[in-house]
């Protein structure tokens, strides 16, 4: 009688232990058939096909006042990048052809916009600088800047990138660098760059007629040391 | 020693001078930047 009942209780716990594992159906789970997703396609978006540098060029210290400098941004064409990029999977490994990006300048207008936010400092030109961007050209921009008063200033150089398309006129834009910039405006001791000028000419000037009278005795004391030498 | 006053008082105005016509006329220190834009950087923002 206890061998039967032991029997029963091992069979009550199997059976209890196998409907939690199956999540409380006793109903046995349908056989489930995958098939392999078919390759989705995703087209390349249009692109422009080149390689490009872009050079920021500008003061990192200059001197306050009337004096001013030039900030250069060009974006120009890299000859040694890399145009034409590939699929590639992890180790290296291509898997696939050349992709084909289409060309963005058969389609749209590209139009490069820059401009230069420097707080505190006089810039010309305030706005933004707009330039037509053609196949292989290059595209710069200047701005002028001014600093009245010395101090650090900091600003950022935008550039962005406007496409028109040529037959809908579809406006879009891009950024394509932000770049932070940190000029430094300083002055002699408290003296601006006119007046260090002017300074410099005067003092030349006392300086020379100050010492004008002893040229003669520096000139005899050369020649003694020389005619000394040469005896 | 009047005359070793006035060539020590030239030569301190002619440095002093020469000093702040280099600085007013030194040219400014330029930074230069260089960054590498490949073509999918630069293509039509996506929709």
């Amino acid at each position: 009688m206890k061998t039967f009942a032991r029997v029963l209780f091992v069979i009550f716990i199997f059976a209890s232990t196998g409907c939690a594992a199956a999540g409380g159906e006793s109903a046995p789970a349908a056989p489930i058939f995958t098939q392999p997703a078919p390759p989705t396609f995703i087209p390349a978006l249009p692109s422009i096909p080149e390689s490009r540098r872009l050079t920021l060029e500008f003061p990192s210290k200059m001197r306050a006042g009337v004096e001013g400098d030039v900030i250069r941004l060009t974006l120009e064409v890299d000859d040694l990048g890399n145009i034409t990029p590939t699929a590639q999977i992890e180790g290296n490994t291509v898997v696939g052809d050349t992709i084909q990006i289409p060309d963005l300048y058969e389609t749209h207008n590209v139009t490069a916009e820059a401009r230069l936010d420097l707080a505190g400092m006089q810039v010309q030109p305030a706005e933004a600088i707009y330039e037509p961007l053609k196949r292989g050209q290059s595209a710069t921009f200047y701005w002028s800047i001014h600093p009245q008063t010395p101090g650090t200033y900091r600003g950022t150089v935008w550039l962005h990138l406007n496409f028109s398309e040529k037959i809908t006129g579809e406006q879009s834009r891009i950024a394509i660098s932000a770049q932070m910039v940190q000029i430094k405006a300083v002055d002699f001791f408290g003296l601006s760059v006119t007046v260090a000028r002017a300074s410099g000419v005067v003092g030349s000037v006392v300086g020379g007629v100050i010492g004008f009278p002893f040229l003669e005795d520096i000139l005899k004391f050369f020649f003694k040391r020389r005619r000394a030498r040469h005896r | 020693m009047n005359k070793y006053f006035r060539l020590s008082l030239a030569i301190f105005i002619l440095t002093l001078s020469m000093a702040l016509l280099i600085w007013a006329y030194a040219p400014n220190p330029r930074e230069t930047r260089i960054q590498q834009i490949a073509p999918t950087e630069m293509q039509l923002p996506t929709p």
